[in-house]
């Protein structure tokens, strides 16, 4: 059992790592805390939040915490290469368009493009598109996939000028500056992209 | 070496004016960076050490991840302008062999069984060497660590002790390691009770090694107390907003 005089010194305290901040008896180790030896100790540099209702303390981070994307995240990335089943792509930001301090690859195999047949990678993406994904594993090399309707290419130039490119019907976009047209597997958010 | 030549310890005070106990001024600043996640610049009295962290990322070289934890790797190099004759720019034999003491001093610290198949890369750069580099290094790249929000047991500070003119004396500089009997950097994380670096250069009786090693754990004490508190300095004296 917790005393009320140590749950009010616990509440907003100071983290460092290494810092002891109770036993396992008065709480369990939450997020960005470690248990040693019985005792719960402090990860990161933050501030102590302890938690009643699920009996764990957890940390607050104060400084800015390693981003990776993990199985199930919306993550946006740049096509770097293109082969006849398989696009490498850059993840470099979730999907609130925070920047990954740095770039992970992820791969899209073909199947993972749409429902039913596609012919070859050329007629959904082009090297340089920025594209919505959906991660779909816990390590590098990330398994990614844009089947579903929101995800796909968010940002594309023209492979002839590189000027940007313009929506044109589902599935095709037209150049803004030569008029050409191209296939791509378009997310319906195209060119709302906002990253930072 | 010239032996006995060079008075280290005159009526209980040092060549520099220190008693046998006492620290060089030591000064930390965490976040000087922009770049790095993480980054930290220490000095104990001339010696200046800069370290910068990147990671969890991913590597060039995929062959040297692991599928259980993050690697970590760290470079220990002294800037050519560091010494007072010009260093080969290269990593020395001794670079090499100091890169791989402050990662071991860093590997028990860093919970990296959290970012599997990535790589926690760590830069130090010496930029002016004045003895104690080395633990120098291990405190500067705890704090950069902790500033790049990896996940870490605790905190490692390094201090060494030497023996000159057959005294103990804390954190010796490089005139004290050059003409003394014995020079030895300790690492220690003292929130884990464990000593992560220790190494022996010149001879100590059993009963000096306990000694020394008494003396290191006190002046790391002070330097642990001074790690927490740039830190919190840096990100926790300002009112974070819900």
């Amino acid at each position: 059992m917790i005393r009320i005089s140590k749950l009010r010194e616990l509440t907003n305290m100071d983290a460092v790592p290494g810092i002891a901040l109770c036993v396992i008896e008065e709480f369990l180790p939450g997020n960005w805390v470690y248990e040693d030896q019985g005792v719960v100790r402090a990860a990161v540099v933050g501030k102590v939040r302890p938690d009643l209702r699920s009996r764990a303390i957890s940390i607050r981070p104060s400084v800015k915490t390693p981003q990776l994307p993990s199985k199930g995240d919306v993550v946006y990335g740049l096509v770097s290469i293109l082969y006849e089943e398989l696009a490498i792509i850059k993840l470099f930001a979730g999907e609130s368009g925070r920047r990954y301090s740095n770039s992970f690859t992820g791969l899209l195999h073909i199947t993972q493009v749409q429902e039913g047949y596609v012919r070859n990678f050329y007629d959904v993406l082009a090297v340089g598109d920025v594209v919505k994904a959906r991660v779909l594993n816990n390590t590098t090399p990330y398994s990614i996939t844009i089947k579903e309707q929101k995800l796909g290419v968010v940002m594309a130039y023209c492979t002839v000028c590189g000027s940007p490119m313009k929506k044109h019907r589902s599935d095709t976009l037209k150049c803004l500056k030569c008029g050409g047209i191209e296939k791509r597997k378009l997310s319906v958010n195209y060119a709302i992209i906002k990253v930072w | 070496m010239g032996k006995g030549k060079v008075k280290l310890v005159e009526g209980g005070l040092r060549h520099d004016g220190r008693r046998l106990d006492e620290l060089r001024p030591i000064t930390i600043s965490v976040g000087v960076l922009k770049n790095a996640n993480g980054s930290a610049l220490v000095e104990y009295g001339r010696t200046k050490v800069l370290a910068a962290v990147y990671g969890p990322r991913e590597p060039q070289m995929k062959h040297i991840l692991l599928p259980n934890r993050a690697v970590i790797r760290c470079r220990y190099h002294m800037a050519s302008f560091s010494t007072y004759e010009r260093k080969s720019p290269t990593l020395s034999r001794r670079e090499i062999e100091l890169s791989k003491v402050i990662r071991e001093a860093l590997e028990p610290v860093i919970i990296s069984e959290l970012y599997p198949r990535t790589s926690i890369d760590v830069f130090i750069e010496v930029i002016n060497a004045d003895g104690g580099t080395r633990t120098a290094s291990v405190t500067a790249a705890s704090l950069a660590l902790a500033e790049a929000g990896i996940p870490m047991k605790g905190l490692v500070a390094g201090v060494a002790v030497g023996k000159i003119d057959g005294y103990l004396a804390l954190d010796i500089d490089e005139v004290e390691d050059m003409y003394g009997e014995a020079d030895m950097p300790v690492a220690i994380a003292p929130s884990l009770r464990q000593i992560t670096l220790l190494q022996l250069n010149g001879v100590l009786t059993p009963g000096e090694f306990t000694q020394a090693l008494e003396l290191a754990r006190k002046g790391v004490e002070v330097i642990h107390e001074m790690q927490k508190e740039a830190l919190k300095k840096k990100y926790l004296d300002v009112k974070v907003e819900e």
